[in-house]
């Protein structure tokens, strides 16, 4: 057995030993079964992406020996005196997930009509189906690309996340969903958000990735799940403040519809090894994609985006844009490919990624692929690396501004088209805020995050 | 017709005609030369490695590399992470060593088998009218052994070496010893090691201190006998304050079954030298079906060792059925330079998975990569690029620019660059864009009375220019044959 079938394979052991004693709900013990299945196909044939950091792909991160909450012993979390969330003038419905548990707060329970907000244990009946049929697709679809991660999860999984718009449900507030984690022990948290909007609806979704356990080693496997129908409109916005201790193997796998329009929008403030990919599949015509992520890493940080976006249909458009500032040891990576499908015609993608090397000892990995099987398409991809201008140093010196604070504003504005993309109003207002601290050194604590614990007190009590 | 319809004419426009013409010519070098050869039988094991060197005459100690090579080689299996879909190779099936029979070194052209002066004639480079036209010496390597050496006399008064790599070996063995391996190991790859173990001749050139070489150095590679594989091998080393331009072109006789080309060229680049090295390369594409054809599986490194050195690789590829081929620049020395240009044309059934490495292991280096593919037909070409900064290097700067041109539906154009940088001093650039000549282009040109036959050409022509202009006049003109050939009636 090689040492990768080792690695995935200590899970499928695990799952074998509590096989039949697991308590999950129909939907999520389907999907665990989907998973065991998909993994057992993947682990024999893993091979890790050589262009990927080393410390982010998934025979690294799943290595260590975490404990799984299988059984579903009560992990006692005091949510509401441990989290109190709510961006300045954001409001949310929002949700907490304790570690891998779902807990609803008071604002999910007056939703406006067709929408739902719900754990994938109660998943309402009509939407069983469909749900399952979304996920099954993406677990089976990852034995191709040979990633396990996606297979984990669904192997692992015990609770998860379903949002969904009704068709021509436009919703303007944003759903918020506070991951925590906060174990006593090294703990692998599975979490799953599936975010499906039907014919010419619209969602808003804001992810929010805390640590409160900043000595003991914590892994979370997040997938987010995303069906866009025809006509839809799906922004979803991921914010991660993790500790030194945090492991991040986080997944985005997302299916567009025509003429329906996705953007995703990742921030890397604070963490550990945060290994992120982005899987989206524009099947439909006149679809828009937009991707972009940033990232600002110190002390060892890591931080791997991968992105994989397939034109399958008509005048498709795509835009990328990633930038991250290295600064000490950090290591930075980025993957980016797009493919363009025999047939794709009048594909318009384009995919930017640039970094700063600020720091000794950082080092950035970058590989922007074209794979094209189509001739009418405009595809270009651009990517540098480096350090900031000297002359915009030395401008900014001669009039009196500190080499310290040069550099800050400077690595400031190299990173604001990336906040200014964000089409989230208050988000984008507050994002600029939390990037100007991070880059003044301040450490984004729960007071100057996106949830800016400490604001006001949530509720969690139904 | 609803508004998600493409809007596709129902029937190919003239300019697809064009093009589809254009790039449906078929292939011109397509011959076979009945010169005498001395073939072993097909197969390789430690016996046929100790043969091939017995049968070369060659030293205890490359008897002794030959074998670690294969005995290296025998551990590893062939790479499969190009974007290429290889058909399995029984490397059991080929000969590794087909050499003209007569040996004895010709004194002059006429002692020169008619044959052979016949293949070159009906290239359009034969080596009398290149000897007294161009000044060029060319080394003529046909089926790995070299039969013809010209200007050596002259070279010789500067102090220059240009020989077959056999002949090195026997009259330079401490030179060859000295460097061969340095920059590409037999550890290095499978195909490296395979050749490490099987080569059967190719050039040797030695520039010497302070010495610029008076002219362009040529070679000519080409496959002839059925079944064989081609396995030279060349090393070419610049001492300090050196100069020379070298170049290389290849075209290889039509045959039916697919034919293995794995060879290794090896540069050192010394203090303040410089090496100019070009290629093209037109081996046998096989048909527009994807019948037959040449694998070309081929290792190039130099290695700028001394400081302020420059390494220049330059290449228009359009044959093989196969590429795989990274020529690439370690820039070790201090200040030193790497350069990239290239031209990769695909048509048919071709796969081309080429680009370059850029390690950059010394301070305040440079590099610039420019890379050109252009795709017909049904083939697929991929740019495959490196570049990477150590640690240690500060100040480094590279800038990479990869374009691709679409001359069909039904053709791949892929780009994989990765960039690895690790200092912060550094400043590394890639960009790359992908698209078709547009009907816009082509309107452009026709209302202006230019016909749409020759705005392809116009606009082939210009898209390549900026590498085409990278090649020694001599070499452009023939580079510029090749391009027409690959992209009949559009170029040239």
């Amino acid at each position: 057995m090689s040492k990768y079938a080792q690695v995935f394979g200590q899970y499928l052991d695990l799952c074998r030993q509590v096989e039949g004693r697991r308590a999950a709900a129909p939907l999520i013990a389907r999907l665990n079964k989907a998973g065991a299945e998909a993994l057992g196909r993947i682990a024999g044939k893993y091979r890790p992406d050589p262009m990927a950091v080393p410390q982010t792909r998934p025979d690294s991160l799943f290595a260590p020996d975490y404990g799984v909450n299988l059984m579903r012993v009560d992990l006692p979390v005091d949510a509401a005196a441990a989290f109190r969330c709510g961006v300045p003038n954001l409001n949310s419905y929002v949700g907490i997930v304790a570690n891998d548990a779902f807990h609803p707060t008071h604002s999910l329970q007056s939703l406006p009509e067709g929408l739902t907000v719900c754990s994938l244990s109660a998943v309402p009946e009509h939407l069983v189906e469909k749900v399952i049929n979304i996920l099954i697709h993406i677990v089976d679809n990852s034995v191709e690309t040979g990633d396990p991660t996606e297979a984990l999860n669904a192997l692992l999984l015990s609770d998860g996340i379903l949002i969904h718009a009704a068709a021509g449900v436009k919703v303007d507030k944003a759903v918020q969903i506070v991951n925590i984690s906060n174990p006593a022990t090294p703990m692998l948290a599975p979490r799953r958000v599936v975010v499906i909007a039907e014919d010419d609806a619209g969602l808003k979704v804001l992810l929010c990735d805390h640590s409160q356990a900043p000595t003991v080693e914590h892994l979370s496997v997040e997938c987010v799940s995303v069906d866009a129908a025809k006509g839809s409109s799906i922004e979803i916005y991921d914010i991660e403040e993790g500790q030194p201790t945090s492991r991040r193997a986080w997944r985005l796998n997302a299916r567009q519809a025509d003429s329906s329009r996705l953007s995703v929008a990742t921030a890397f403030l604070q963490g550990g090894i945060s290994g992120n990919g982005f899987h989206v599949e524009c099947t439909g015509d006149h679809t828009q994609t937009s991707l972009s992520g940033l990232a600002i890493c110190a002390c060892g940080q890591v931080v791997d985006n991968s992105v994989t976006l397939v034109h399958k249909g008509l005048h498709g458009t795509s835009r990328q844009n990633f930038k991250s500032a290295l600064y000490d040891d950090a290591r930075g990576g980025f993957g980016g490919k797009i493919v363009v499908a025999p047939g794709a015609m009048f594909t318009d993608a384009a995919q930017s990624n640039k970094n700063l090397i600020i720091g000794d000892d950082a080092r950035m990995s970058t590989a922007p692929q074209l794979e094209i099987y189509c001739d009418e398409v405009k595809c270009s991809h651009g990517a540098t690396t480096g350090s900031l201008d000297d002359r915009a140093m030395f401008y900014m010196q001669s009039r009196g501004i500190p080499a310290e604070e040069a550099r800050r504003m400077l690595t400031q504005s190299f990173m604001s088209d990336v906040v200014d993309s964000i089409s989230f109003e208050v988000l984008r207002q507050r994002m600029h805020v939390l990037v100007e601290k991070r880059l003044s050194g301040a450490a984004a604590s729960c007071d100057t995050c996106a949830t800016a614990c400490g604001s006001q007190p949530l509720n969690t009590e139904l | 017709m609803n508004d998600t319809t493409p809007q596709v004419p129902a029937t190919p426009s003239e300019s697809e005609q064009v093009i589809s013409q254009a790039t449906s010519g078929e292939y011109k070098y397509g011959f076979t030369s009945d010169i005498d050869t001395d073939i072993i039988p097909a197969g390789l094991s430690e016996e046929v490695v100790r043969l091939i060197s017995r049968k070369k005459g060659e030293p205890e100690w490359l008897l002794d590399f030959r074998l670690k090579a294969f005995r290296y080689w025998l551990t590893l299996t062939p790479p499969d992470w190009a974007h290429l879909d290889i058909p399995p190779i029984d490397f059991q099936s080929i000969s590794y060593f087909a050499a003209p029979k007569s040996k004895t070194a010709p004194k002059s052209l006429e002692e020169v088998d008619p044959a052979l002066i016949d293949t070159f004639n009906r290239l359009g480079i034969p080596i009398e009218e290149q000897k007294a036209l161009s000044g060029m010496a060319v080394d003529a390597v046909m089926d790995s052994v070299s039969v013809k050496t010209t200007h050596k006399e002259r070279l010789a008064e500067l102090g220059i070496i240009f020989c077959s790599f056999s002949e090195a070996v026997r009259e330079y063995p401490d030179l060859v010893r000295k460097y061969l391996g340095k920059v590409v190991s037999y550890r290095d790859n499978f195909y490296a090691a395979l050749n490490s173990a099987v080569f059967s001749d190719g050039s040797f050139v030695y520039i010497p201190k302070g010495v610029r070489c008076p002219m362009e150095l040529s070679t000519y590679f080409r496959i002839n006998a059925s079944g064989t594989g081609q396995f030279e091998r060349t090393l070419i080393v610049a001492d300090d304050d050196a100069y020379v331009s070298y170049l290389e072109g290849c075209t290889a006789p039509m045959r039916d079954e697919n034919q293995l080309h794995a060879a290794i060229v090896e540069i050192i680049v010394e203090e303040r030298a410089e090496v100019k090295y070009s290629t093209v390369q037109n081996w046998y594409a096989g048909d527009a079906q994807g019948r037959g054809g040449v694998y070309n599986f081929v290792t190039k490194r130099g290695l700028c060792r001394g400081d302020y050195s420059k390494l220049s690789w330059t290449q228009v590829e359009t044959g093989s059925a196969i590429t795989w081929k990274y020529p690439s620049c370690i820039l070790a020395g201090e200040g030193s330079v790497g350069e990239f240009y290239s031209v990769a044309v695909t048509n048919n059934r071709q796969q081309a998975d080429t680009g370059t490495k850029m390690i950059h292991t010394g301070s305040n280096t440079r590099s610039t990569i420019v890379s050109k593919g252009i795709s017909a037909g049904c083939s697929q070409n991929s740019y495959r690029g490196l570049v990477k900064v150590a640690k240690d290097a500060t100040g480094v700067r590279n800038y990479t620019s990869c374009d691709s041109l679409l001359l069909s539906d039904t053709c791949g154009a892929h780009t994989f660059p990765v960039i690895d940088v690790a200092n912060p001093t550094a400043v590394v650039e890639h960009e790359a864009t992908t698209s078709k000549i547009s009907e816009q282009q082509i309107f452009y040109c026709n209302q202006r009375g230019i016909p749409t036959e020759e705005a392809v050409a116009l606009i082939v022509n210009g898209y390549a220019r900026e590498v085409m202009n990278k090649l020694p006049m001599e070499f452009a003109v023939e580079a510029q044959k090749l391009l027409a050939i690959t992209l009949e009636n559009s170029v040239g």
